[in-house]
């Protein structure tokens, strides 16, 4: 089933790509709408990928613009031997480190400690999650699964991000990331570990206090 | 089985036949399924923690634009620092090549006694006479260099060494 999902996912993979190299040809010859276009298919990935790094919305916004200006100025070196978006993916990656890496980079992450208000429950345990208590559990889980997401290393992050949200397979990680596939393969296996022990809490909480339910009953 | 082969079953990297040989694995264990699962759950929950923070931040591909709306694309490739490199080893090059070849013309001919200089108009049309050259403390030669057109006188003069010298010194 997996193996499915995967050949599906490369064939639409492929598709893209081929559409990116038909707007890269239009935007080298001066074609400000492909690059327009260009910017709509990747500004929402890249800015999935610059938040995983950074975590504070302002500066990966910065950061995804800064990304596309140095496309649009690198068009011309763009010969299309490589597909755009792990070229571009690295050019946003690399941006992003730099801005972390700068030592005034402010640390305050508001969007992390704001109250989630009602309406941003996801639509998935708003769908099945009927029952209200059911709501709050997933609301629970989604938090725990939020803090120790943004307690892993950027470096985790990124490469986790890069697999469950766009889907990247381990070789266009490791080209995105600079590293070997291995080095990937081992940063996805230790954010998912981090990741299934918050799980697991959230789990042990709930299966405790179905127990104490069940003791007073 | 590994985790590290159930992950790379779960992320599509195995082949075929390895991912089978997992679906059966699977079927038996149900420990297995529970990892699997678990991978599920996380993948959702990062899936939806992208999508909540990527909401409300369609409107780059405005910014972008206005951005670049003042940079006219240019179609020439950057050059690289390579090249910048080449140009100035070449220069070098050739700017070095120009003095041996004026060294070699100056040192065939040697500088007659009197000079006579043709004017640049109409070759020895009009011409003027150097009388003396007048070397200051140093000594020099003057030479006459000959090229298709007409004569060129030069004056070269000693180099002064005694800079060179206190260069030398120890500081």
């Amino acid at each position: 089933m997996n193996s499915r999902r995967s050949a599906a996912s490369n064939q639409s993979r492929e598709l893209e790509a081929e559409q990116d190299r038909v707007l890269i040809a239009r935007a080298q010859g001066g074609d400000a709408a492909a690059f327009r276009l260009l910017v709509e298919r990747h500004q929402r990935r890249a800015f999935a990928i610059a938040l995983s790094v950074l975590r504070d919305e302002q500066d990966a916004r910065e950061v995804v613009q800064e990304a596309f200006l140095r496309v649009y100025r690198g068009l011309a070196s763009f010969t299309g031997s490589s597909s755009f978006f792990t070229w571009f993916f690295r050019i946003v990656q690399n941006l992003a480190i730099d801005v972390k890496r700068k030592p005034a980079r402010r640390d305050v992450e508001l969007a992390d400690n704001r109250e989630v208000d009602e309406a941003e429950i996801p639509l998935l345990s708003r769908i099945d999650g009927g029952d209200p208590l059911e709501v709050i559990r997933r609301r629970e889980i989604r938090a725990k699964i939020e803090a120790a997401l943004a307690a892993l290393p950027p470096y985790h992050r990124g490469v986790i991000v890069m697999r469950e949200v766009e889907g990247l397979s381990y070789e266009e990680m490791a080209k995105v990331m600079g590293v070997s596939k291995g080095t990937i393969m081992s940063r996805l296996f230790h954010a998912r570990h981090k990741l299934q022990r918050a799980l697991a809490e959230c789990y042990a909480e709930e299966t405790m206090s179905l127990a104490r339910a069940a003791e007073e009953a | 089985m590994t985790p590290a082969r159930l992950m790379r079953y779960y992320d599509g990297e195995l082949p075929e036949v390895a991912a089978r040989l997992v679906e059966h694995e699977l079927m038996a264990e149900s420990e297995l399924r529970g990892e699997l699962q678990s991978y599920e759950a996380i993948g959702e929950c990062v899936r939806q923690w992208a999508e909540q923070r990527s909401r409300g931040h369609d409107d780059l591909v405005d910014d972008v634009m206005r951005a670049i709306a003042g940079r006219p694309y240019s179609k020439r490739v950057p050059r690289r620092r390579s090249s910048h490199v080449l140009a100035w080893v070449s220069l070098s090059l050739g700017l070095a090549a120009g003095a041996a070849l004026l060294m070699r013309t100056l040192t065939i001919q040697p500088a007659p006694a009197s000079l006579v200089v043709p004017s640049a108009e109409h070759g020895a049309a009009r011409s003027v006479a150097i009388e003396s050259v007048d070397f200051g403390a140093r000594g020099g030669t003057v030479f006459m260099v000959s090229t298709t057109s007409s004569d060129t006188p030069v004056v070269w003069t000693d180099d002064d060494d005694s800079d060179d010298d206190q260069r030398n010194e120890p500081l």
